[in-house]
C-alpha cells in the first residue's frame, strides 16, 4: 500500500503551516416550533472556536455532553456547513465547498466513529465495506482491490479471510478495526476520530488505542481525537483542548495541562476522573462543581462556565474571557486563573 | 464478627438461546456486612449485572438454577414472588444504569418517589410526599417541594439519579445496589453522584453494592471489590489490596493496560490479547487461560476455584494459588 | 508519540464462529430466511399461497387434465349439482358451470390482480417514500402532502366513478386500487428512511465521499426492504379483500369472467337453493388471507432485530 503522504501534499502548503485551520467557526442548529415551524432559536452548538491541528500530531478534544466537540469534528470533516467562520485545510479555504472540490476532500480526510454497531452497514460483507471507498474514487478495480481490501484487514489486525463476512459476526473491537480499515482506505492525510473507544471493552479499549497510535507513525497521519475520557485523551494527545458549551476553554500540551491546569473547569475535570489507585483516591482534593450544564440554546453571558464556578466573579457575567496564553504553548479563556 | 446481610452461596443462573445455554453467572459467591460498600467489577457480559438482578429476583428470562441468596436468613430463591415483592424496594433498593428510562415519564417525580412508602409501609398520600419531599432534599434536589411536582423530563441526568437514589432509600433499606450508577452521566455529574453515594453510605448505614467497569470509580468508593469474569469470580478482596497486589492475571493485566491521568510518560498501553468468550461457549478449564500470560498446562484442563491467596484476598488461578507472583516487563 | 513496530494479528475467531471449521458467511437474509423456516405455521402459510399461485398459473392446463371443463361452458341439465365424486367435485352453479374449474380461474384473477397491485403499489410507495424521507426539506413537505390528499381520497368513490366509466379488466383493476394504496406504503417507507438515515454507517458513508443515489440505492433500500417484503406479504390478503368486495359489489371484474368475488355476488340470491355456491369462494378467500396475514406475521417476526442476538 502507497505511503499516503508523499501524494497529497498539495503544492501550495508545507509542513510548517498548520494542516488544519479553524477561525472563529460558529455552527448554530436553528430549532422549529409551531405549527408553521418557525425558527424560534438556535443551539450554539460551536460557539467561536478558533483552532488549529499542526501536521502530525494528535490534537485531543473534551468536554461534556453538549460542548460541541462532536459538531466540531463533524465540522472540520465538512459534514455540516459553518453557520460562520472559517475552515482551511491544507491552506485551502474549505468552509463552503460542494460538489467535485468536496468529494476531492473526501479522499484526503476520514472519520471514524463511536458506535461500532450502528457505524457499519449490517448488509454489507466486510469486503464491500472496505471496499466502498475504493469504489467511490476508482482507486482501483478487480484483483487490485481485493488485494488492497485484504491488506487494509491486515493493517488493522484483522485475518483477510473474514472479507466475506457479515458485521453481525464481529466483536464491537473487530468492528472497529473495520472502520479503521475503511477510513484508511481512502488514503487519508487527517483523520477525525469520534469517541472511537467509548463504547468498546475495557480490556479492548488498549488494543485500539495502541492500534491507532502505530498507524498514525506509519502512514504519517494526523489525528483529532475526541473523546470525554481524559485519561485516554491525556494518553494518546500532543496537545488537548477542552471544550464548554461550544467554546474552547483551555488548550495545552497533554502533561502540562495535567500538571497545571489554568482554567478553573479543566481543574474540575481533572479532579472528577477517578484514578484506579485506592491510596491516590482517599487522598485527592475533590473539586466538585455543582449544578448542572446550561443549555446551549441560551448560554450565560460572558463567561459560560461562571454559573459553576467556584472562583466566579461579577466581571465574569460582563464580558467573554479571550485565550489568554500562559507560557509558549498553553492558553486558557479565564479572568480570575488557577496558580500554575 | 458480624453476622453478614446478604450472603450469596454458589449462585448458578443462565439464560436460554437458540445457541445453546448461556451461563451468565456460574458459581458466584460472597458476602456482604452491613454497612458496608462492596464493589462488583468487570467488563459487559462478566455476569456482574444479572447477579445484582438475580438477588433482586429480577433475572428473567434468565433462571436461576443453583444456589442460595440469603438475605437475614432467609432464601430469596425460595420466596414466593408476592413475599419477594416484600423484600424488593423495602429492604434491598436497586438503582440502576439509565436515568433516562428508569422514571415513568407520566407521572409527577414526587409522587413516584413517595411510591415505596405507599407501597411497603402503607402510608397515606400526604405522609408519603412529605417524606418523599424529605429525601429529595437530602439527595441535593434543590427546592425539593417544589420540584416534587415536576415531571422527569424536566430534569437532568445527574438530578434524574439524585431522583432515583432517593427513591430508593425512602424505605431506608438495608442494602443498595446501584448498577452501573454514573456510567451514563458526564464526568462531573459522575463526581457528585458519586460523592453522594459515598454521604448516603455514611448517614444512613446502607450497604452498598456498587456495580462498574470503572476501576477508578471502585478505588474510590468500594471498601472491597469483586472481580467477575465470565460469570465467575476470578478475584476479591480489601480494595486497596487488590490494587496493589492483584492476585488474578485478569485483575492484573486489565490494571496494567488502562491508560492513567497521572502516568508520567507515555508507554505504549499493554492491551489484554484477544477478546472475552463467549458465554455459550465457555473454554475448558480457566475461562481467562486463553488470554492469560501467565497460564500453565493445568490452566486448560481444570476450572480453579476461589481460594485465599495472600492475607487478605482470594483468587481463582491454579498459578497464584501456587504461589508465584505476578510480574512482567 | 511512537508505537510499538508491529501491529499484533488477530486471528481468534470471532464469536459465534468455530474454530477450523469454516461455516459459510452468515448474512443478515440466511439469518432471516433460518428464522422463518423454523416457524412451521408461517411456512406453511407460505406454501399454501405458492401453491395456489402455481394452480392459478396452470388453470387452463387443470381445466382439460382435471376437470375437464371451462368456466363458460353452461350446462342447463346439471344446474345445483352437489358437490361429490363425479365430473364435478365441487358442485355446479346456477347455470351449471363447474364451481372447481370457476375456482381455479378465478384464483388469476384475484391473485393476479392481488400480486399487480402490491408490485405497483410498492414501486410507487417506496420511490416516494424513500425520496421524501433523505432529502427533507420542502420536498419531504410537498410528496408529503400529495400523500395526504391522495389517503384522503374515499376509494369507494373512486372505484363507483371507475366502473361507471369503463369495465376493468385486472390489470386496470390493479392500477386504480393500487392508486389509492401507494400512499400507505410511502408513508411507511418514509418512516424506515428516517430512521435508517440517523444512523452513523449512513453518515460513515456520506464521509467517504458517496453521492445521494449510492446511499439511497445502497444502503437505505436494502435496509428498508425488510419492511416491505412484510408490507407486501400482508398486502395480499388485503388486496385479495378489497378486490372481492369490489366484484361482489359488481364494481371489479365483471362477469362471465370468473373471480372469487363476482361467484359470489349471485350466490346470495341462490344461498337456500345451493349453499355450497357460498361457501366454496368464501372458504377460499379466507383460506388465502389467513395464509398471507400468518405468512406476512412469520416473516416480519424473522426480520426482527429485537431477535438478534446483540
Amino acid at each position: 500500500m502507497p505511503e499516503a503522504t508523499a501524494e497529497k501534499l498539495s503544492r501550495a502548503w508545507t509542513t510548517s503551516e498548520p494542516l488544519l485551520s479553524v477561525s472563529d467557526l460558529k455552527i448554530w442548529f436553528p430549532i422549529a416550533t409551531g405549527l408553521m415551524q418557525r425558527t424560534t432559536g438556535y443551539v450554539h452548538a460551536v460557539d467561536g472556536v478558533d483552532l488549529e491541528v499542526r501536521a502530525g500530531e494528535t490534537l485531543g478534544l473534551v468536554g461534556e455532553s453538549g460542548c460541541g466537540k462532536s459538531t466540531m469534528g463533524r465540522a472540520v470533516i465538512r459534514l455540516l456547513e459553518p453557520t460562520e467562520g472559517t475552515i482551511k485545510f491544507k491552506g485551502a479555504d474549505i468552509s463552503h465547498i460542494r460538489g467535485e472540490k468536496l468529494r476531492a476532500l473526501r479522499r484526503d480526510m476520514a472519520m471514524i466513529f463511536q458506535d461500532p454497531y450502528a457505524s457499519l452497514d449490517p448488509r454489507q460483507t466486510v469486503g464491500d465495506i472496505i471496499g466502498e471507498p475504493i469504489d467511490i474514487h476508482g482507486l482501483a478495480k478487480g484483483k487490485e482491490r481485493q488485494d488492497r481490501i485484504r491488506e487494509l484487514l491486515r493493517v488493522v489486525g484483522m485475518n483477510p479471510r473474514y472479507a466475506d463476512r457479515y458485521p453481525h459476526e464481529f466483536s464491537g473491537g473487530q468492528r472497529q478495526r473495520i472502520g479503521i480499515a475503511r477510513a484508511l482506505a481512502v488514503e487519508p492525510t487527517f483523520i477525525v476520530c469520534d469517541e472511537p473507544i467509548s463504547a468498546l471493552d475495557v480490556s479492548i479499549q488498549a488494543q485500539i488505542i495502541n492500534l491507532l497510535e502505530n498507524l498514525q507513525s506509519k502512514f504519517n497521519l494526523t489525528y483529532l481525537f475526541i473523546a470525554h475520557d481524559l485519561s485516554v485523551v491525556k494518553h494518546i494527545s500532543n496537545r488537548i483542548a477542552v471544550m464548554y458549551l461550544g467554546k474552547i476553554m483551555e488548550i495545552a500540551p497533554a502533561g502540562q495541562l495535567y500538571r497545571h491546569p489554568r482554567h478553573p473547569y479543566t481543574g474540575s475535570l481533572m479532579s472528577a476522573i477517578p484514578i484506579p489507585d485506592p491510596a491516590i483516591e482517599l487522598l485527592r482534593e475533590r473539586f466538585i462543581l455543582q449544578g448542572d450544564v446550561p443549555s446551549p440554546v441560551n448560554p450565560p453571558s460572558g463567561c459560560r462556565f461562571r454559573t459553576r464556578c467556584p472562583r466566579a466573579r461579577e466581571h465574569c457575567a460582563e464580558a467573554v474571557p479571550p485565550l489568554e496564553a500562559f507560557g509558549a504553548e498553553q492558553r486558557a479563556a479565564c479572568f480570575y486563573p488557577l496558580e500554575g | 464478627m458480624t453476622q453478614p446481610l446478604l450472603e450469596v452461596q454458589d449462585l448458578h443462573t443462565v439464560f436460554q438461546t437458540k445457541e445453546g445455554t448461556l451461563k451468565a453467572v456460574d458459581g458466584v459467591s460472597f458476602e456482604l456486612t452491613p454497612g458496608e460498600t462492596l464493589g462488583i467489577v468487570g467488563e459487559s457480559g462478566c455476569g456482574k449485572s444479572v447477579t445484582a438482578l438475580s438477588i433482586m429476583r429480577l433475572q428473567a428470562p434468565g433462571r436461576i438454577v443453583g444456589g442460595k441468596v440469603l438475605f437475614k436468613g432467609q432464601d430469596l430463591t425460595k420466596l414466593t414472588e408476592p413475599e419477594m415483592r416484600d423484600v424488593r424496594g423495602k429492604e434491598i433498593a436497586m438503582i440502576f444504569q439509565d436515568p433516562m428510562t428508569s422514571l415513568n415519564p407520566v407521572y409527577r417525580v414526587g409522587w413516584q418517589v413517595a411510591e415505596p412508602t405507599r407501597l411497603h409501609h402503607g402510608w397515606d398520600a400526604r405522609k408519603a410526599l412529605a417524606s418523599a419531599v424529605n429525601m429529595l432534599g437530602k439527595v441535593g434536589i434543590p427546592s425539593a417541594a417544589s420540584r416534587a411536582q415536576d415531571y422527569p423530563h424536566q430534569f437532568s441526568g445527574g438530578m434524574r439519579q439524585r431522583v432515583m437514589i432517593a427513591m430508593g432509600l425512602t424505605t431506608t433499606p438495608q442494602v443498595l445496589i446501584a448498577d452501573e450508577p454514573t456510567t451514563a452521566l458526564d464526568v462531573t455529574i459522575q463526581a457528585q453522584i458519586l460523592d453522594l453515594l459515598r454521604e448516603v453510605n455514611r448517614e444512613f448505614g446502607t450497604a452498598t453494592i456498587l456495580i462498574t467497569h470503572n476501576l477508578g470509580v471502585v478505588a474510590g468508593m468500594c471498601e472491597r471489590v469483586l472481580v467477575m469474569y465470565a460469570g465467575r469470580i476470578v478475584e476479591s478482596g480489601p480494595t486497596k489490596d487488590v490494587f496493589a497486589h492483584p492476585k488474578h492475571p485478569y485483575t492484573w493485566s486489565l490494571l496494567r493496560s488502562i491508560p492513567r491521568l497521572d502516568a508520567e510518560k507515555h508507554e505504549p498501553l499493554r492491551p489484554i490479547e484477544g477478546v472475552p468468550p463467549h458465554l455459550v461457549d465457555l473454554p475448558a478449564g480457566c475461562a481467562f487461560h486463553p488470554r492469560c500470560a501467565f497460564r500453565i498446562e493445568r490452566c486448560s484442563r481444570d476450572t480453579p476455584s476461589l481460594e485465599r491467596v495472600g492475607d487478605t484476598q482470594m483468587a481463582a488461578c491454579w498459578v497464584t494459588q501456587a504461589g508465584q507472583e505476578l510480574r512482567g516487563a | 508519540m511512537i508505537g510499538p513496530e508491529r501491529v499484533a494479528e488477530i486471528d481468534l475467531p470471532a464469536p459465534g464462529l468455530e474454530t477450523g471449521a469454516a461455516r459459510p458467511a452468515q448474512s443478515y437474509w440466511n439469518e432471516s430466511w433460518e428464522r422463518l423456516r423454523a416457524n412451521r405455521i408461517g411456512m406453511s402459510a407460505g406454501i399454501v399461497i405458492v401453491v395456489f399461485a402455481l394452480i392459478a398459473i396452470a388453470a387452463p392446463l387443470l381445466s382439460i387434465v382435471l376437470t375437464h371443463a371451462q368456466p363458460q361452458s353452461i350446462d342447463l341439465d346439471h344446474t345445483f349439482a352437489k358437490p361429490g365424486l363425479g365430473s364435478h367435485l365441487l358442485g355446479t352453479d346456477e347455470l351449471g358451470r363447474d364451481t372447481l374449474t370457476r375456482l381455479l380461474w378465478g384464483a388469476r384473477v384475484s391473485l393476479g390482480v392481488a400480486f399487480l397491485t402490491v408490485a405497483m403499489s410498492l414501486s410507487v410507495g417506496t420511490a416516494v417514500g424513500m425520496l421524501s424521507g433523505y432529502y427533507g426539506g420542502w420536498i419531504d413537505d410537498v410528496l408529503m402532502r400529495f400523500v395526504d390528499v391522495v389517503l384522503a381520497i374515499p376509494a369507494i368513490f373512486l372505484f363507483i366513478l371507475m366502473s361507471i366509466l369503463f369495465r376493468p379488466n385486472a390489470i386496470t383493476l390493479a392500477a386504480i386500487v393500487a392508486s389509492v394504496g401507494w400512499g400507505g406504503v410511502a408513508r411507511l417507507v418514509r418512516g424506515e428512511v428516517l430512521s435508517v438515515k440517523q444512523r452513523d454507517f449512513i453518515l460513515a458513508t456520506r464521509s467517504l465521499g458517496a453521492n445521494d443515489w449510492r446511499l439511497m440505492l445502497r444502503h437505505l433500500l436494502p435496509n428498508v426492504l425488510p419492511v416491505l417484503i412484510v408490507a407486501a406479504s400482508l398486502g395480499v390478503g388485503q388486496i385479495i379483500l378489497i378486490e372481492s368486495a369490489l366484484d361482489f359489489l359488481g364494481l371489479g371484474i365483471q362477469p362471465p369472467t370468473p373471480s372469487w368475488g363476482n361467484m359470489l355476488t349471485n350466490s346470495q340470491s341462490y344461498f337456500f337453493r345451493s349453499g355450497f355456491l357460498v361457501a366454496f369462494p368464501g372458504i377460499t378467500i379466507f383460506i388465502t388471507v389467513l395464509c398471507s396475514n400468518l405468512f406476512g406475521n412469520a416473516v416480519r417476526d424473522a426480520f426482527d432485530p429485537r431477535l438478534k442476538t446483540h
